[in-house]
């Protein structure tokens, strides 16, 4: 497998500090050598000591970053980095960042790199990273749908202006995010530890730490509204029928299954296998090594629109069919 | 290469990942591996045979499927299988359907 350029997705609401938290980086040690694609020219607000205005889109900026800004589509935008990326034969990037405008659903760019065969193979979606700020975030998780969505998303988050007077403990947000993603990794923008480079991070895939189970709120879609359960799977599954199954559910309906997640013991290996899936995307199986604490298999799906039922019933069906014997009665066509 | 990262050979699907990027793990048993890919290809086959489509290896890495009158696409990687079948078929698949996988269980 040849390396892709890894992508670092940054969401976030307007005045959530996502900008901020963008140039922070582009200023630090541990951000040099990113490409940054914004989505609409001037409209981030990327300080303009950093960029360099543009005849056409593309400039080199203050340390060595780079700026393509583009009017329209994601996925030209993507190839056009990767492109430059790799001028002379050689990566001249270590990652990539796209920022997308505050009340976007993210959840196109992921699709955009997971349908394009071009660039799925040349990009890694690395991490979704969605920035809350304390004090108007709370408010925001619980009136607006694209906030929850974003975190929905996203691997890691971010809560910033915790500094101020207005901010709401950082708890309380924390567990709002948490009861939509609740495997987030959380980092407080003002906290001494904060390390730009460790949230920039393309290792970033959870994991079932020391045996606490992804434990996700049972929360039933109404109509097309967000949704998350969690199934307990039979102990051991048949590797090959599952992701068969899996792949099959996500070419269909990936637009409705913002993340899938679970810890899967195979019938191939004897340690567990975490898997992690964003929409269309899945990120590379990981296995668990060390001790097994033994820990049933599981999935946790975020949806939107869809139920748990269908869904479980539809695996339970794959499992059957793969299970049952050599030469089963002839199938009319439906 | 265990078999949770060799199923369909080399192909990009995230299924068939999970070596690590430096790393290549020797085959210790072909035949278990041609086992795996055998099964697979069967179950392919039975939930495919109500839209009038099959499925062969082709390659020993990619799958060809195919419709009745013999018109062919070849699906390099698992993901592929299903746009692929959609089109052969001239139908939606949708695993939530009931009738999707639903030759298996005999009450």
């Amino acid at each position: 497998m040849t390396d892709r350029l890894p992508l670092f997705v940054v969401t976030g609401f307007l005045g959530s500090g996502k900008t901020t938290l963008v140039q922070r980086f582009l200023r630090d040690p541990a951000g040099r050598g990113t490409g940054v694609v914004v989505n609409e020219f001037g409209e981030t607000g990327l300080d303009h000591h950093l960029m360099v205005h543009a005849a056409e889109n593309v400039e080199l900026i203050g340390n060595g970053c780079m700026c393509c800004a583009r009017r329209d589509d994601v996925g030209r935008a993507l190839y056009d980095l990767v492109r430059m990326s790799r001028q002379d034969g050689q990566s001249r990037f270590a990652r990539a960042i796209i920022e997308t405008s505050g009340l976007a659903d993210p959840s196109p760019i992921v699709g955009t790199i997971a349908r394009d065969p071009w660039l799925k193979q040349h990009v890694e979606l690395a991490g979704v990273i969605a920035v809350v700020d304390a004090v108007t975030g709370l408010r925001n998780l619980r009136d607006f749908d694209e906030a929850r969505r974003q975190v929905a998303i996203a691997d890691a988050l971010v809560v910033t202006k915790t500094d101020l007077r207005a901010a709401h403990e950082a708890r309380d947000i924390v567990a709002a995010a948490t009861a939509i993603a609740s495997d987030l990794r959380v980092h407080d923008a003002q906290a001494p530890e904060f390390s730009l480079s460790r949230l920039f991070d393309r290792q970033a895939l959870p994991t079932a730490r020391g045996g606490s189970p992804f434990s996700a709120t049972e929360v039933s879609p109404h109509g097309e509204g967000m949704g998350s359960f969690t199934f307990t799977l039979p102990d051991r599954i048949d590797w090959p029928a599952f992701t068969l199954w899996l792949s099959a559910l996500l070419h269909r309906h990936g637009d409705r299954i913002l993340r899938v997640k679970g810890l899967v013991r195979t019938s191939a290996g004897s340690n567990p296998v975490v898997i992690h899936g964003v929409q269309h995307s899945m990120h590379p199986p990981v296995h668990l090594t060390g001790a097994d604490n033994g820990q049933p298999s599981f999935l946790v799906f975020i949806t939107r629109g869809l139920q748990r039922a269908p869904i479980e019933e539809s695996l339970s069906r794959v499992l059957d069919l793969a299970a049952a014997p050599e030469e089963p009665k002839t199938l009319q066509p439906v | 290469m265990c078999e949770v990262c060799a199923i369909f050979g080399a192909g990009e699907h995230w299924s068939d990942f999970g070596r690590l990027r430096e790393e290549r793990f020797p085959f210790d048993d072909i035949q278990h591996y041609r086992d795996e890919r055998k099964r697979r290809i069967r179950l392919i086959n039975r939930i495919l045979t109500p839209f009038a489509v099959s499925c062969e290896d082709y390659d020993g890495e990619a799958l060809m499927l195919l419709d009745r009158s013999g018109r062919s696409r070849i699906a390099p990687t698992l993901n592929d299988v299903w746009p692929a079948a959609e089109a052969l078929s001239g139908r939606l698949i949708d695993p939530l359907d009931v009738s999707f996988a639903g030759g298996g269980r005999h009450d």
